[in-house]
């Protein structure tokens, strides 16, 4: 089969496998997305931000009125293709392709690694793309909405034209090479920027690149990445800041923190009903093709490439978390990244240690990939093609993929195009406490997807992984309201002078009780309701705003003084 | 038509035809609670806020309601309506003397579209019972066991392909003359 023809079928067999491990998303990839948590809503506005006119390191439009740094933002690699899709694709449709089309492009990217680098042959090379792109992490970023981390060839090219950089024929332009994947994945997700430094150091480790003559490849490399580097780290000291609790706004220990986002190790098999009730779907799934491989490997191999062995133990070490975990309780053994609880708050730069996964996903897929060749070369190959088979049925039932799914539609309810078209929305919903930090944020990150399709300015702050302050400090200021009667005259005139035009109630979020007081309150205060809507999937109420004269400085302070008084 | 093509239409065929079957009405949510003390109520009733309205449904645990099996503790009910992306629940579970208690309040995720199934298991407390959220499947009235069914079933998958791997490698090293 000619190389050209190799490929066409790798990229048809993968996007086949990408259809089933995401399904029902091919069917409506515009309409629908298949997430069970919440983060895809904030991406999708920041998607739909990123689209707009006046898209740059602060939007007005949300955050209203003092807008939102964006220095944070998940995924610069995403909001790039949807600035460049901009006029051109909706947010919806752009989450949808990368869902569907991420995970094809990251393992086309490992199994040519696999193939070029590794000495892998085709078919067997495909195991790289089906370990790498298709098990845990992959399924664990889809269900839990980070879908940006799926867009990720750049980690296996680093890998590739790492190796190359640091051989002895290694050149300035393969460390070039190997700075610039770096450099994606950064952009990719801070995250994944992590996982890209770890791979180079332990690539460099192996490499004993100082015992060459040609330090210029390695120089390359590493004067680009510190350049990268440490401007990221300027933009994201920079500002925002702000966006985020503290760590200990949900747990008073940040150890626990990091523990609640680490792999278990039961789901390094599989997941269970609990993984997505209570664990935020995340799925460590390996597969256990890969996993037999890869313990064949000293057995079918006459030199097992240490490399790979060292990303993987490392990739999984890591993403065990400060505590090793049987699951969610027992063992509790002490891991490698135990330290970083000493920096208390300042180590929430890595509350998610499961991200570290993806490192072992690479290493074990292409060691699968290379065992696979050599046992195909000793034995019949007819023995040898179920492998592949049975690695396609790892990626479903390991991660459970296709049946966790969800069929969520995106459409947003129609009572946001009553709002005033020239001033902003704030949008209520009842204090969750700590037992609800989830449900508050799902409130508030949906709210910021549903801007799409209003465009009207918004309180909520869309970016961050709890919900932020200015738009605590509003919804606490008007739910106060309900019980000290003293507010009821201030609100239309403070909202007035802040520039809101409607607040949009989630009656059915409140207790019975608080629900009639609520929209009793807002009622007295504002007037009755102006709409009321059932689509979209949630029941809305609508209280327009009287306009009022104002300017941006008068709307800042008074939103300042609340902030103050209602943090 | 190469293969290629050919793969794609049949693709575009399987999408096609999935995506109509997808196109349900109504979103269907299916009550599921686990109650192994029999006897403690004699009725379950869910009082649930959807889009607004205040619905009851009564559970049942007599084969009358679609996936139930009747008299295995494992209490059924079924609300179909227009898409809602949150439910308000209230569990009220009755006593034989006529009074009731309440078990469960909570908000809970109904997301998807097509179908949603919320579970419950009710425990034992000190002074009384109460619910609890817990992820279920049909059938079954050990909640624990069938959560952790994908799981026990992965490892059976596993051992099989330990064993498959192990033989291909012990053939290689055969042809090999164990080298």
């Amino acid at each position: 089969m000619s190389t050209r023809r190799q490929h066409l079928w790798t990229l048809g067999l993968f996007t086949l496998v990408s259809v089933v491990f995401s399904w029902p998303l091919a069917s409506n990839p515009a309409g629908i997305h298949v997430s069970r948590q919440f983060d895809l809503y904030s991406l999708l506005w920041l998607m739909d931000a990123m689209g707009s006119s006046d898209a740059g390191l602060t939007y007005s439009q949300s955050s209203w009125p003092v807008g939102e740094s964006l220095n944070r933002m998940d995924s610069f690699v995403v909001a790039a293709l949807a600035f460049l899709g901009q006029g051109l694709i909706s947010a919806q449709l752009l989450a949808g392709l990368v869902v569907l089309l991420g995970p094809v492009a990251s393992a086309f990217a490992a199994e040519r690694v696999a193939a070029q680098h590794f000495g892998a042959r085709w078919p067997w090379s495909l195991l790289a793309g089906l370990g790498y792109a298709f098990t845990g992490m992959a399924a664990t970023s889809m269900l839990e909405g980070h879908v940006y981390a799926l867009v990720n060839p750049w980690l296996p090219l680093l890998l590739g034209h790492l190796i190359q950089a640091l051989q002895t024929d290694g050149t300035p332009k393969q460390g070039g090479l190997a700075a610039l994947w770096w450099t994606l994945c950064l952009l990719t997700s801070a995250y994944t920027g992590i996982a890209a430094t770890i791979l180079v150091g332990v690539v460099v480790a192996y490499s004993r690149f100082w015992t060459r003559e040609d330090w210029r490849p390695a120089i390359t490399a590493g004067t680009t990445m510190m350049v990268v580097g440490l401007a990221y780290a300027a933009l994201f000291t920079m500002s925002g800041a702000t966006v985020r609790d503290p760590t200990q706004g949900m747990e008073s220990d940040p150890l626990k923190v990091m523990m609640a986002g680490s792999i278990h190790l039961d789901s390094l098999a599989a997941w269970t009903g609990i993984t997505d009730a209570h664990r935020h779907s995340v799925t460590g799934a390996l597969g256990f093709s890969m996993i037999t491989l890869g313990l064949m490997a000293p057995l079918v191999l006459h030199r097992v490439p240490r490399l790979l062995v060292v990303l993987v133990a490392t990739g999984l070490l890591l993403a065990l978390g400060p505590r090793i975990q049987l699951s969610g309780g027992g063992l509790n053994i002490p891991g490698p990244i135990t330290v970083l609880a000493l920096l208390g708050d300042k180590a929430s730069f890595f509350n998610f240690p499961s991200r570290m996964l993806w490192l072992a996903h690479l290493g074990l897929g292409i060691l699968a990939a290379v065992v696979a060749t050599r046992l195909s070369e000793r034995v019949d190959k007819r023995w040898c093609l179920p492998l592949l088979g049975m690695a396609a049925v790892d990626v479903m039932i390991c991660t459970g993929a296709p049946f966790r799914t969800q069929a969520v539609p995106h459409q947003a309810p129609s009572i946001y195009a009553q709002a005033p078209a020239d001033r902003a929305i704030v949008e209520l919903w009842p204090e969750f406490g700590s037992f609800g930090t989830d449900l508050a944020l799902l409130t508030n990150n949906l709210g910021c997807a549903h801007q799409s399709s209003h465009q009207r300015p918004l309180a909520n702050q869309c970016l961050g992984t709890t919900v932020g302050a200015g738009t605590r400090s509003l919804g606490r200021w008007l739910n106060a309201a309900v019980y000290q009667r003293s507010l009821i005259n201030e609100v239309p005139q403070a909202l007035g002078e802040m520039g809101f035009g409607a607040v949009v109630v989630r009656p059915d979020l409140y207790t019975e009780q608080d629900r009639t007081a609520v929209l009793g309150i807002l009622t007295q205060s504002l007037g009755k309701p102006t709409a009321e809507t059932t689509d979209g999937g949630e029941h809305l109420v609508m209280f327009t705003v009287p306009e009022v004269e104002t300017s941006a400085l008068i709307g800042q302070q008074r939103y300042q003084r609340i902030q103050a008084a209602y943090p | 038509m190469n293969a290629i093509g050919r793969i794609l239409v049949l693709l575009t065929a399987l999408i096609a035809v999935s995506s109509s079957a997808l196109a349900a009405d109504d979103q269907v949510i299916d009550l599921q609670v686990s109650m192994p003390s029999r006897g403690a109520y004699v009725a379950l009733d869910v009082e649930v806020t959807r889009l607004g309205s205040r619905h009851t449904v009564r559970l049942r645990d007599d084969g009358g309601v679609p996936n139930d099996l009747p008299h295995d503790g494992i209490w059924n009910g079924r609300m179909t309506g227009d898409y809602s992306r949150t439910i308000s629940v209230r569990m009220f579970g009755h006593r034989s003397d006529g009074t009731q208690d309440l078990l469960y309040s909570g908000i809970e995720r109904t997301e998807d579209a097509r179908h949603v199934l919320v579970g419950w298991r009710i425990m034992a407390t000190g002074d009384g019972h109460t619910a609890v959220r817990t992820p279920l499947s049909y059938p079954g009235n050990v909640a624990e066991m069938f959560a952790a069914l994908p799981l026990i079933t992965g490892f059976g998958w596993g051992l099989f392909l330990l064993l498959y791997v192990g033989m291909l490698v012990r053939l290689s090293r055969k042809d090999q003359g164990e080298e």
